[in-house]
């Protein structure tokens, strides 16, 4: 198959990192792939950075992208939650829809981005799709500069994008439903690719019998982490403030570090904190960490790169039981509740830091789960598999947007207004079932 | 009954498949049915082949009480009583595809279309209340491609009692276009290699100049003027019937055809045997080897021995043609009695 | 040129219109053309499914020809760069029709979303058009009052005036085409009932099974099967010619006929007086009143007075003939302009 990728291809995006890797791996098995960057400036003049095993070319040179395009069967967009990075696909998905991957079901960063240059497009899709209240609701938090935690809760802005791809690829199902009623195409879930070198990774870490136990927060300090909320849970307990320290690895404002670090402080909880890393401190930390908390509310990606290396690291994990954390198999993570977080936090981190087997056992069972799951492979193999359920499909949605059109200059709104047309596009799709027994037609 | 005959068609091209409608409506109207003939225009290109297809489906004939549907996309046609005599697929979305006549890049886009093409397809043959053939190759495609099972019926003449047998002179016959695909040519090489007297008339029009010059000059060449009769005319009916009339037998070796087209049935009629080749595709569901004809090799000499043999022997020669008259009479009942109990049915 | 002319139809249906297509097909044909009638099924019941039918004929695959002749909608939405529009029929169930309330379109919100859609695609269908030439001038009044559209009256001929010789007349009143509410049939034959000395034969095809049934119970309860007679089926051309031409005069008197109407020009070719109600629309074009014939009330007094006048003798009918032929001449094009002006 011939693939037209559009995707940021710069350091900074992990999407970029992984999107390389399928790229690489799908050329390796004689499948043909062009990559089309999607970053705005300033991201666009910085150089590849990720190996792509593909000619990259910018989404600003039409002429040539349209060159690829003719010459390919599918195009593939590679979305997340940042305008800088994605513009480029959003652009081009409309002029040629293609496969959408979905990297985080919540875009409601990058659709605010977007709507300052398409102000009445933009109200209008937030009224579609969300009623004219939640619309107002919307442009009063992004006119605000606000967090925009009430948006991403009501109006997370799946639809937008997944209502214009032909298919929709994601990591995991939590957010499914939303994509299931907007996108008109096959939809698949697959898992996340891990960029880390797995192999590398040493089994557990040597405790030292005086040494603390460490328990890691990754990442950039955002509340939605509940760094907090892990410092009052070793601070309730006895075991956990003599046995444990908490390292926290990864960018924070130093104000955040302040306050975190008088917290821990109040609660006699021992804290290091690293600020920014480098790739090797980071992987260095990680595999020195006894216990490792992934936790989040709310939850924005459809899966978590830092998660996945963490079990591949057979590292002990507790996770919130939501969305794409409470997808994975019980036996694989620890999981607690979002409710009474503190309470159930203590319970677990006492659970694990008091037997070094189970923490060994936890940990082997997440790096066997891992290492069977997010692998390129089986990336690769469901997008294939989608990429042919999709190319069945095209042609019939394509005629259903001609035909959309066509009523448009008529003054109707869609095809549903006349039963013998919406009856010439079930026979159409006949026999083409998708994800819980819905058929193309609608959107 | 009131019958519609639904079909498609390319505006100003003349030919394909409209007789079997015609004579259809000429035969339903004769036994008091009212019948109304409907041809939608249809270029099915790949950027239109599914925009025909919705429209075609958004035709409405509950007016009448049966539709009968004869060249896609007529079949996918919404009607309670559906009854398909389903001529052809668009080949190139079926047999044609990846073979030399394939005119689409064999590419995961344009298999994407074509599976959906054939998903459509299956759908509403299944939708259909009897689907019939005109020929085992299409019957057998369809079971192929589309796993339904169809009834072959043959397409009868229109008033077959205008063919008769007047005797057997010495020439053998060959009524159609003369084209490279009808291989006319390959009957003029095979009557050079003949040893008897037989001789060789070819009937129809030629649209293909180069092929009528490569005719006459295999004629010439071959020291044929004499033997072989090659006006490049149009023919028309009666004088058709008279030729038949007069024949020694008949001949049809085009390559692989769906279907036998009408002229063997017309020389069955005159009670006159059929020479084809074993690659002409449907005529050899209607020849059998020795029984109503030759069904040989598409190779001059062989053609050449069975043409000598239609010459000398002539008792037999007759026999296969009273034989050949049977064959679509009485066992393959290839009459509008038939054809319409089947289709009313 | 390779001409085609693109109509709608109704299955099992055919009239004026049809006839119209074939003999245009014919005269293209004689004038040295290629030409073919492509007729689209066309069904507006139920009218939700109208978009559905204007689609169809977007879709449809017409570049082969060199040139379309429109008649009917949603024919006329055909996609070809060179269109020519000789409007029979609009969808006036959006139109007149509707301002009248005898629409077919769903009254509310639902009805008006189809009436926007159909005048939409009117407007775009018309800007396609290389010309817009009408049949009558009520059709041309409706255009320009409801899609603001300037078009020019090219009236068809009668489509094969060699029929309708005339001659001497049986002295009975003929009333043919379509048998249907609209053409009023039944009126006709309650104002015979109250003429003794007339004799009427209505003859054509009945629109459904319940408007033949009607027509035939309005004979028999007047107890008028004596001099009326009722041949209700598709007559061929020669038959329908036969009792044109042998009859005293013509009845035709359809409620707002769009055009002048086929058998009134039949009659006035073959030199027959016509009987019209003033209420028939079109036909006044060629009724006149004491001129070409009679135009009488719509009621059942004032057309017995009209068919006692008709019966009364050869005398006055003949006169009256003779003004209805030379009136339709006046009106008249000629097929070879006609075919000037829609190939120009």
């Amino acid at each position: 198959m011939r693939f037209v990728v559009f995707s940021p291809v710069v350091g900074m995006s992990s999407i970029g990192r992984i999107t390389g890797m399928l790229t690489s791996h799908l050329v390796s098995r004689n499948h043909e792939v062009i990559v089309v960057r999607s970053e705005a400036e300033p991201f666009l003049n910085e150089p590849v950075a990720h190996e792509f095993g593909a000619p990259v070319v910018s989404w600003r040179a039409s002429t040539q992208v349209w060159k690829a395009i003719a010459r390919s069967d599918v195009c593939l967009y590679e979305i997340g939650n940042h305008y800088g990075l994605h513009i480029g696909g959003l652009d081009w998905m409309v002029q040629s829809p293609g496969i959408v991957c979905l990297h985080d079901f919540v875009l409601v960063d990058v659709f605010r981005h977007w709507m300052n240059n398409h102000w009445d497009s933009g109200r209008r899709v937030l009224e579609r799709w969300y009623g004219p209240e939640i619309a107002d609701r919307f442009i009063a938090e992004a006119r605000g500069r606000g967090s925009m935690e009430l948006a991403a809760a009501n109006s997370p802005m799946t639809e937008w994008v997944a209502s214009q791809a032909l298919a929709v690829l994601t990591h995991g199902a939590w957010g499914l439903p939303r994509v299931l009623a907007s996108c008109p195409g096959p939809v698949a879930v697959a898992p996340l690719i891990s960029a880390a070198r797995v192999g590398s990774s040493p089994d557990g870490a040597h405790v030292d019998a005086h040494r603390r136990l460490r328990i890691v927060i990754l990442g950039t300090v955002n509340a939605n982490k509940l760094h907090q909320d892990v410092i009052a849970a070793m601070g309730s307990s006895a075991l956990l403030r003599e046995g444990c320290e908490l390292q926290i690895v990864g960018d924070a404002p130093s104000d955040v570090l302040a306050s975190l670090s008088a917290l821990a402080s109040t609660h006699q909880v021992r804290m290091v904190a690293t600020g920014h890393v480098s790739d090797e401190e980071w992987e260095h930390r990680l595999a020195g960490a006894d216990v490792v908390c992934c936790l989040r509310r709310p939850a924005f990606e459809a899966a978590s790169g830092s998660l996945i290396e963490a079990l591949l690291y057979a590292k002990p994990v507790i996770v919130t039981d939501a969305a794409f954390y409470g997808s994975l198999p019980d036996d694989v993570v620890h999981k607690v509740p979002d409710y009474d977080v503190i309470d159930s936090l203590r319970q677990a981190l006492e659970d694990l830091c008091s037997s070094a087997d189970r923490r060994a056992a936890l940990g082997a069972r997440a790096r066997s789960y891992a290492e069977r799951t997010f692998t390129v492979k089986n990336h690769a193999d469901i997008l294939l598999e989608l990429a042919t359920r999709t190319l069945e499909v095209a042609p019939v949605l394509m005629l259903t947007r001609q035909m959309t059109r066509l009523l448009h200059d008529w003054g109707l709104s869609t095809v549903a207004e006349d039963p013998r047309l919406v009856g010439a596009l079930e026979l159409l799709s006949s026999e083409v079932r998708h994800a819980n027994g819905r058929t193309p037609l609608g959107a | 009954m009131r019958i519609a005959l639904f079909s498609s068609y390319v505006p100003f091209v003349r030919g394909g498949d409209r007789q079997i409608v015609d004579w259809l409506a000429t035969m339903l109207e004769r036994r008091g049915h009212d019948v109304e003939r409907i041809y939608l225009p249809s270029l099915p290109w790949e950027n239109r082949v599914l925009q025909e297809m919705a429209a075609f489906r958004c035709v409405d004939l509950s007016a009448a009480d049966r539709v009968i549907c004869f060249r896609p996309p007529a079949h996918v046609i919404d009607h309670p009583v559906k009854v398909l005599w389903f001529i052809h697929h668009v080949r190139e979305f079926y047999d044609l595809w990846g073979t030399e006549f394939s005119v689409f890049p064999d590419d995961a886009a344009h298999r994407g279309l074509r599976d959906r093409i054939r998903a459509i397809d299956t759908s509403a043959m299944r939708e259909a209340h009897a689907v019939f053939t005109n020929s085992e190759t299409v019957t057998n495609r369809l079971l192929e491609f589309n796993a339904m099972k169809s009834e072959v019926l043959y397409p009868p003449l229109l008033d077959p009692e205008r063919f008769r047998c007047d005797g057997f002179n010495d020439e053998i016959l060959c009524v159609g276009r003369v084209e490279p695909a009808k291989r006319q040519h390959l009957l003029v090489e095979a009557l050079g290699h003949t040893t008897s007297q037989v001789r060789l008339r070819l009937s129809g029009v030629s649209e293909s100049p180069d092929y009528a010059d490569h005719i006459r000059r295999l004629i010439s060449s071959q020291g044929l003027d004499d033997r072989v009769h090659f006006d490049n005319r149009w023919i028309d009916d009666e004088e058709k019937v008279d030729q038949m009339a007069a024949c020694l037998a008949s001949a049809y070796v085009g390559y692989n055809e769906d279907s036998y087209g009408y002229s063997p049935l017309e020389a069955s009629h005159a009670s006159k045997a059929i020479l084809t080749t074993t690659d002409s595709g449907g005529v050899t569901e209607l020849v059998i080897d020795g029984y109503n004809g030759f069904v040989v090799e598409p190779d001059p000499g062989m053609l050449a021995e069975r043409m000598d043999q239609l010459f000398v022997d002539t008792d037999r020669t007759r026999q296969m043609g009273r034989a050949a008259r049977r064959r679509v009479v009485d066992e393959l009942c290839i009459d509008w009695d038939h054809v319409i109990e089947r289709l009313l049915s | 040129m390779r001409i085609l002319i693109a109509t709608n139809m109704a299955p099992f249906v055919w009239g004026g219109a049809e006839e119209l297509a074939v003999n245009l097909q014919r005269h293209l044909v004689d004038a040295g053309h290629d030409s073919e009638v492509l007729r689209i099924p066309y069904q507006w019941e139920p009218a939700t499914g109208i978009p559905s039918q204007m689609y169809l004929a977007r879709v449809l695959a017409c570049e082969n020809a060199d040139r379309v002749v429109a008649l009917k909608f949603p024919a006329y939405m055909v996609q070809h760069p060179h269109k020519t529009l000789w409007l029979l029929h609009q969808y006036r169930q959006a139109y007149d029709l509707f301002d009248a309330g005898l629409s077919n379109l769903p009254s509310g919100e639902a009805g008006q979303r189809i009436r926007g859609a159909v005048i939409r695609a009117d407007a775009i269908a018309f800007s396609e058009l290389d010309s817009i030439y009408v049949n009558s001038e009520v059709t041309q009044r409706r255009l320009l009052q409801y899609n603001g559209i300037e078009s020019t009256i090219l009236l068809p001929p009668v489509n094969d005036p060699e029929l309708f010789v005339g001659g001497r007349s049986e002295g009975y009143v003929f009333a043919g085409g379509r048998i249907n509410g609209m053409k009023r049939q039944r009126l006709l034959v309650q104002a015979a009932a109250r003429v003794p000395s007339c004799r009427l034969v209505v003859a054509g095809p009945a629109d459904s099974p319940e408007d033949a049934r009607e027509l035939v119970e309005c004979v028999d309860d007047l107890g008028l099967r004596d001099r009326v007679t009722v041949d209700i089926r598709f007559l061929s051309r020669s038959e329908y010619a036969a009792y044109l031409n042998d009859a005293a005069a013509v009845a035709y008197l359809p409620l707002d006929e769009d055009s002048l109407g086929y058998v009134a020009m039949e009659a006035a070719t073959a030199r027959k007086p016509i009987i019209a109600t003033s209420d028939s629309g079109g036909v006044l074009g060629l009724v006149e009143d004491g001129v070409t014939g009679w135009v009488a009330d719509p009621t059942i007094e004032s057309l017995a007075d009209a068919l006692a006048s008709a019966v009364s003798g050869p005398g006055v009918c003949e006169s009256l003939g003779v003004g209805a032929h030379d009136k339709l001449a006046a009106l008249s094009t000629s097929w070879e302009e006609i075919l000037e002006r829609l190939l120009g």
